[in-house]
């Protein structure tokens, strides 16, 4: 069942040009040029209850924006948001206490105090009982291994125990929907796998995370589902499996070869590591992978060969340059 | 309190949140945060007590020079300044923050997490805009008006209307400071605007009768200001005009247009923006 369902949705608004140099500026303060952008255009599309979503774009692609609707801190220009039943910049107080959100660079404790004590002040706006609060207090703590850490005051905790701060904050009150904005951000490798290993812990029991990132690991390791959003307009939605192949069935081929290549035709060669070690591109959408290899090794002396998949980022850079 | 949140978790989040729980609980963490700076705490209180009770030094000097405020001995101008000093102070701990964090947070961009709360955001701001450090204030101006009301001879009975009056100042002054933050929304570092207020405050601190009339109107019918220090120690010292009264309707009218601003400019944003 669809947890949020969204229709057409469209946000336009109006920022003014200014410009950069002395004249530009003189001018820009008695008369500014009007600027229509187009943030968000005519996007559809529906997440089930208990998916994790990757929502991947480029900077400026209408991500942030659309996040934003979604968590009701802005009203579309026009379409529908349904989201655990609510309109959400309509019925913005009652909706929050659905969902939670990380913003990777937005804190949401406070700096001075330890973020036990911002904990408490969630507790007191969420209502949430006392005894609720201290068992998934205790749970997330030792889920994400900082016991002591919430002890401390804020603006003494790493990057890293701050982000896990910033989980527990936000899902205290047991969200329905957590929306997380780049939440692996500058973290280092070990911090990155504690917090993916809590978000799909917290996903099993039934949340459901609506995810922003240009981390493409994080979308790999944690969702299923990807949507892609670029100019303010979707170009994917689907399985990660199936956004493998959108370019085709293309696989990237290492070769070590003994003697120096002669004939370069039907060889897609995208980085050559020396005469005798290159890199093709081959698409096996009408021959299969038996056939290729055995084509390559009647023309060339390899001596050794490997088979990758197309990386994820070169996938996605294509999408976003249409 | 009934347990009713795992499994079918809806029951306790229909359930609204009690106001007063959320505010004790946003001076508690306000608390916190200006005891883990303890230099600068005890700095702040001090700085702030001597302040008060330094800043009547010119209607020393000038009762120490023969002049006067006519009608007004030198104990009822200090009681008057005193209770501008609590009005004041009043405003600094409970509501004046709130300039400077909706300032921040609009700058840096943070608004959206002040909206994911369930609350209203103007009660979430204020609540989290505690100011402990501003503490030394109030028991100055506290101090100046017991001291000053000890030498002067007060009708105790009226005090209830010094009440009315008293507040309907705090709330001239609190809705003065709203505003500016509502301000802040379009108008990024807005400084200036907090030093008008501030100047505006000013009337409260003399007897309205040595303002010219258009002025005096000014300052108890339009914007009482004068609620603030000297209309409360009239009352007191029994020499209250009663038709001034009348001020707590412009003073609530004004409070109410500073709320519906703030929450306007929220609305503007949402519909805009950052």
């Amino acid at each position: 069942m669809a947890i949020i369902t969204v229709e057409n949705l469209t946000k336009t608004y109006t920022t003014y040009k200014r410009g950069s140099g002395f004249r530009e500026t003189v001018k820009s303060f008695f008369k500014r040029e009007k600027v229509i952008v187009n943030a968000v255009n005519d996007i559809s599309f529906e997440i089930p209850e208990g998916q994790i979503c990757g929502l991947l774009g480029p900077n400026g692609a209408g991500k942030s924006t659309t996040v934003k609707m979604l968590c009701g801190a802005l009203f579309p220009t026009s379409g529908r948001i349904d989201a655990a039943g609510f309109s959400p910049a309509r019925d913005r107080k009652r909706y929050v206490h659905e969902i939670g959100a990380v913003f990777g660079q937005k804190s949401q404790l406070i700096w001075d105090i330890p973020p036990e004590d911002s904990f408490n002040l969630n507790r007191a706006i969420y209502d949430i009982p006392r005894a609720d609060y201290n068992e998934r207090l205790a749970n997330m703590t030792k889920l994400l291994d900082v016991e002591d850490v919430v002890k401390k005051p804020t603006r003494v905790l790493s990057l890293g125990e701050r982000m896990k701060c910033e989980f527990i904050m936000a899902m205290l009150h047991a969200p329905k929907i957590v929306f997380l904005d780049e939440p692996t951000i500058g973290l280092d490798v070990i911090a990155k796998a504690s917090v993916r290993k809590f978000i799909a812990n917290m996903n099993k029991e039934g949340t459901t995370f609506i995810l922003t990132t240009h981390d493409l690991d994080d979308v790999c390791e944690l969702a299923k589902r990807v949507i892609i959003i670029n100019k303010g307009e979707k170009v994917f939605d689907g399985e990660l499996d199936d956004l493998q192949h959108y370019l085709g069935r293309k696989k990237i081929i290492e070769l070590t070869l003994s003697k120096p290549l002669i004939d370069e035709t039907g060889l897609n060669i995208i980085d050559r590591q020396s005469d005798l070690q290159f890199t093709i591109e081959a698409d096996m959408e009408y021959v299969s992978i038996r056939e290729y290899i055995l084509n390559l090794s009647s023309k060339l002396k390899i001596t050794d060969i490997s088979v990758k998949e197309l990386p994820m980022e070169r996938i996605i850079a294509d999408i976003y340059k249409k | 309190m009934k347990t009713e949140y795992r499994g079918e978790s809806t029951e306790y989040r229909k359930k609204r949140h009690s106001f007063g729980r959320v505010y004790l609980a946003g001076i508690a963490a306000s608390m916190k945060s200006a005891a883990a700076y303890r230099a600068n705490f005890l700095l702040m209180n001090l700085f702030d007590l001597v302040w008060a009770v330094a800043a009547p030094l010119v209607t020393i000097l000038i009762y120490g020079s023969g002049a006067s405020f006519s009608g007004w001995t030198f104990w009822e101008v200090m009681l008057m300044q005193g209770l501008f000093e609590l009005s004041s102070a009043l405003c600094a701990v409970f509501v004046e923050n709130v300039v400077w964090s909706t300032m921040n947070h609009v700058r840096e961009g943070s608004l959206e997490t002040v909206l994911l709360k369930p609350l209203p955001p103007i009660f979430y701001m204020i609540s989290t805009s505690f100011r402990f450090d501003s503490f030394g204030g109030l028991l100055g101006g506290l101090a100046l008006t017991i001291i000053a009301a000890s030498n002067c001879e007060v009708f105790l009975l009226r005090l209830p209307l010094c009440i009315l009056i008293f507040l309907a100042g705090f709330a001239v002054n609190s809705a003065a400071a709203l505003i500016s933050a509502a301000a802040s929304f379009k108008w990024v570092a807005n400084s200036r605007l907090s030093e008008i207020r501030m100047s505006f405050e000013n009337f409260g601190i003399y007897p309205v009768k040595i303002f010219p009339s258009g002025i005096r109107f000014a300052v108890t019918f339009i914007l009482p200001f004068a609620a603030m220090g000297c209309f409360p120690a009239e009352i007191l010292l029994g020499r209250f005009d009663f038709i001034n009264i009348l001020l707590i309707f412009p003073a609530a009218i004004f409070l109410i247009f500073a709320i519906w601003l703030y929450n306007h400019m929220i609305k503007l944003y949402e519909g805009v923006g950052g």
